[in-house]
């Protein structure tokens, strides 16, 4: 998996960079290109849209103000912005906190949904269709994933359980939860492999 | 090849789903394999490729003007040179200054010249507020950096007690409460270091203190220590010569250290006895 220099992500970071420099327009061409995806991903954990629109702005802040300390203008900005809205939208619910229908707004409920993101002159017609194709192979990725799996990956990744809590909710024992976790990541990576590079 | 329990955690790592000590043992190994660095980017990016499966839900269209407007208020860490630059090139140019055909000694400036002296003045407030700023960022650098240095060399001090065919571990448990700890004894260095978590904050003017202790004997010092805001603390010391630890303590103590503990341990844990 390698990082490429197509134009989309030569414009993400070229906005970065403007970012950096202190052009709050940037920010919002930025929003312009990923707060759908923010904003979908923090109301899929924290429920609320007031709360997923608290969530989102926050971590937009956070790429305000920590963008030139945070090495993601040489790396892959979808995935730095979507870590900060996981991690403020967890640390919003609590992150130990037990909500068993986080998981319910997941894939499972989203494959053929079309993605809600504006266009501009960074996220081009073809950026976008490649977004969608990319977003429909991860939801089938996940939903050809043996239902145990895909439960334990969605628990640790839109509940934030640790493998012991994952353990107690599925009354299994720990053992079996980190062998799952590893089982279903392993096929996910497999099968997503060829995307990985558009996706960076 | 990475241990099959190593990718395991890997795993884990990167969905966050690993215990808080769990989580530093990983990180000191990650620490110190390309190998495992590697495997951990790679999953990050599977991982960051999750948060497509969402249902996609449009944002509340004011959100972006929130954003952009909240952004106006705040600077960002690096500074803004070329806004900076910009506001700072002189708007008006500062022309000699007309003086009244008047007979007085004392001559006054007219109102073009009154203008002129004020906008001098708030340029000069403003560069001083730019470079105090900038002072202020500078020093805040300085400080990070230190702080880096430091937190590095704890953790090669943390390292070098791990590393080494003789080292054995003891995990310490609280009676009450959620705190515990990992402890390490490098008998071949004859060091001993400690990762603690979920420490409670201590009292002003006191600290958490580690401690040694043999068999039958009494409890030996190993050196003090302070969290972190999250409880977090760690500490890699020297152990006394002749020393057989056999458990490993923690206690609230006042700063600087005891003699011997004064508090009751918040955490403790025996090492595995030696076959002889």
């Amino acid at each position: 998996m390698t990082t490429t220099t197509d134009s989309p992500h030569s414009a993400e970071r070229a906005l970065l960079a403007r970012i950096i420099a202190g052009d709050e327009r940037a920010l919002g061409e930025l929003f312009d290109c990923h707060g759908g995806l923010a904003f979908s991903l923090a109301s899929a954990i924290v429920s609320d849209p007031s709360d997923a629109e608290d969530v989102v702005a926050d971590a937009f802040a956070q790429v305000w103000r920590s963008a030139a300390t945070s090495g993601a203008v040489r790396g892959n900005v979808r995935a730095w912005l979507t870590a900060i809205v996981r991690s403020r939208s967890l640390d919003f619910i609590g992150s130990r906190r037990r909500r068993p229908r986080a998981f319910d707004r997941a894939v499972t409920l989203s494959v053929g949904a079309e993605t809600p993101v504006a266009s501009n002159s960074v996220t081009s017609a073809g950026h976008l269709i490649e977004l969608s194709e990319t977003r429909t192979a991860v939801c089938h990725s996940l939903a050809s994933l043996p239902h145990i799996q895909r439960t334990v990956l969605e628990l640790a990744y839109f509940d934030g359980l640790s493998r012991t809590e994952i353990a107690d909710r599925l009354l299994e024992t720990s053992g079996t939860v980190r062998t799952r976790l590893r089982a279903g990541m392993e096929k996910l990576r497999q099968r997503l492999r060829p995307l990985a590079d558009s996706f960076s | 090849m990475i241990p099959r329990d190593r990718t395991e955690d890997a795993t884990a790592y990167v969905l966050g789903a690993l215990e808080e000590q769990e989580r530093l043992a990983f990180e000191l190994a990650l620490n110190d394999s390309a190998e495992l660095q590697r495997e951990v980017a790679e999953l990050r990016e599977v991982a960051g490729m999750l948060a497509l499966a969402v249902r996609p839900v449009a944002p509340p269209p004011t959100l972006r003007e929130r954003i952009v407007s909240d952004a106006r208020a705040v600077r960002p860490i690096a500074p803004r040179l070329a806004d900076a630059q910009r506001r700072e090139s002189p708007a008006t140019s500062l022309r000699p200054v007309p003086m009244r055909a008047s007979p007085s000694r004392w001559r006054f400036p007219d109102g073009f010249a009154w203008s002129a002296l004020a906008a001098s003045l708030i340029l000069a407030a403003v560069m001083q507020n730019r470079y105090r700023e900038r002072a202020s960022a500078a020093t805040a650098l300085s400080r990070a950096n230190s702080a880096l240095r430091t937190d590095l060399a704890s953790r090669d001090s943390l390292l070098g007690v791990l590393i080494g065919p003789d080292v054995e571990s003891a995990r310490l448990t609280a009676a009450v409460g959620s705190a515990s700890g990992l402890m390490f004894w490098n008998r071949t260095a004859a060091r001993v270091a400690l990762v603690a978590s979920n420490l409670p904050a201590v009292q002003k003017g006191r600290t958490w203190q580690l401690w040694g202790i043999a068999a039958g004997r009494p409890p030996v010092s190993l050196g003090t220590f302070n969290t972190s805001a999250s409880g977090e603390g760690r500490i890699a010391a020297a152990v006394p010569p002749g020393l057989r630890i056999a458990i490993g303590a923690v206690t609230q103590e006042p700063a600087g250290g005891s003699p011997q503990p004064t508090t009751t341990p918040i955490v403790s844990g025996a090492f595995a006895e030696r076959p002889r």
